[in-house]
């Protein structure tokens, strides 16, 4: 009886969850677009250089919990960190001299400008992100609305890809566009995921070239100057800010 | 006696529910207590330890300038959801130089044989956390006098993230700068040889 009781609040649990759960993405809608005068942007790439990803340790989860477990996925999670950072090292030290935020800062910006009716302010660069610096940008700004673009990149756990991220969202500055916000309150937080007008997260995966192990995929990689990792930031940077135009210019609605 | 033993059962329950009580209470505090703290400020100090076993070296190295060229100089990256920051990075790298035995400053009387001039700049430094681990990276960029490419140098650490403390999180930029001081010692003695041969090859040496 106990254990109906408990699988069927977790059911329901479960089900409320998923109904509740937001559509991945809002789009501007036509109407909005006239009351854009000026747009403040910001893109936060909060690491300073390239690295790997680690395919995580799950025994705690196969066994379904237990202490002995998850010490077991610490050590194993430390021990693919460990590999992970150290194969990732020459590729680094190669592209030390590289700036991918700025790169990418770049594309955005040249993509934003190019929207004519959103009439973008210039794109600033940020290395790091604290979770009042939304609240503090958006009292500072004087424009119609504030954009916040957060990217990252990283290596794929068997180097054999690259993969760029980027989640953006934006909020009303100016009363005209509140009527347009996604689900939006009157709250003392203006820069609420429900505030936004707009919203949406883009990937990208670049393949590289790999061998059967993951040492010597990265070795690979490291080979003349890391050219085809570099080469493959700036591909996903073009190809991101590419996407992201063509998202703010669609109007279909969350529903 | 069913009595008696039903009590002290009971007691003996309250006993053990008191005791988890406490132990969640102890468990909570340690994973919270840091829940206030928003940033870790990284101070100036750097353990003098980590070169107690320095040899000496044929040379003298002056570092005649430190400059901080890094993209952001607020930070030094996160742990966990926290901001790491430094009171005075350059203090820092200045305190670690010196107790790899490189001075500070321009020499008062040079000998030009011997001493061996450079710049040092820190390029990078930057803490993140993946899983259960910490990742700290430090980027070091040296122009020797009188070469014209510059040396990049770097130290790195992975280690267990416990609980985004300041001791740590120092800790793990102290194993970095230590790597990379290390590996510019290195560097640095290979120079000093080089210009004693040289100099010795040209029959100027002492």
């Amino acid at each position: 009886m106990h254990n109906f009781i408990g699988t069927s609040t977790l059911m329901i649990a479960l089900l409320l969850m998923t109904a509740c759960a937001a559509p991945p993405f809002n789009h501007i809608e036509e109407s909005a677009r006239p009351h854009f005068e000026s747009v403040d942007a910001y893109l936060t790439v909060p690491q300073e250089e390239i690295y790997a990803e680690i395919d995580p340790s799950n025994t705690t989860q196969a066994a379904g919990g237990g202490l002995i477990f998850a010490i077991i996925d610490t050590a194993v999670n430390h021990s693919r960190t460990n590999t992970a950072e150290e194969l990732i090292q020459p590729i680094r030290d190669n592209l030390i001299q590289y700036d991918f935020g700025q790169v990418l800062a770049d594309e955005i910006d040249s993509r934003l400008k190019s929207i004519d009716w959103m009439n973008a302010r210039d794109l600033k660069l940020e290395r790091s992100q604290d979770k009042d610096s939304f609240i503090e940008k958006f009292q500072e700004s004087d424009a119609s609305a504030i954009l916040f673009i957060t990217a990252d990149y990283k290596l794929k756990p068997k180097f054999d890809a690259l993969e760029t991220t980027a989640s953006v969202i934006m909020f009303p500055c100016i009363e005209a566009l509140m009527a347009y916000q996604e689900s939006g309150d009157n709250d003392d937080n203006p820069v609420e995921q429900k505030d936004n007008i707009y919203r949406n997260d883009f990937s990208k995966t670049i393949r590289l070239p790999s061998k059967k192990d993951k040492e010597k995929s990265a070795a690979l990689l490291a080979q003349n100057d890391s050219t085809v990792v570099w080469n493959a930031l700036v591909a996903s940077a073009g190809i991101i800010a590419d996407r992201l135009k063509e998202d703010l210019n669609l109007h279909e609605k969350a529903k | 006696m069913k009595v008696l033993e039903h009590n002290l059962s009971r007691k003996c329950r309250r006993k053990r529910i008191l005791d988890s009580r406490v132990a969640i209470l102890f468990f909570l505090t340690l994973v919270f207590g840091c829940a206030e703290k928003q940033q870790v400020v990284i101070g100036e100090s750097f353990p003098q330890k980590m070169f107690k076993d320095q040899e000496t070296s044929a040379c003298r190295y002056f570092i005649q300038e430190v400059s901080d060229i890094r993209a952001d100089k607020g930070t030094l990256g996160t742990v966990g959801l926290i901001e790491v920051t430094s009171e005075d990075v350059i203090a820092w790298l200045i305190n670690g130089f010196q107790s790899a035995g490189f001075s500070i400053g321009v020499p008062e009387q040079t000998d030009s044989q011997r001493d061996i001039l450079m710049n040092a700049a820190l390029k990078m430094a930057h803490i993140r956390t993946m899983y259960g681990d910490k990742s700290t990276n430090l980027v070091l960029k040296i122009d020797f006098e009188g070469e014209e490419t510059s040396s990049y140098i770097r130290g790195s650490d992975v280690s267990m993230f416990w609980a985004a403390g300041t001791s740590e999180t120092k800790s793990a930029f102290n194993r970095s700068l230590s790597q990379a001081l290390h590996k510019l010692r290195s560097e640095a003695d290979t120079y000093c040889e080089e210009k004693i041969e040289a100099s010795l090859t040209l029959g100027d040496g002492r």
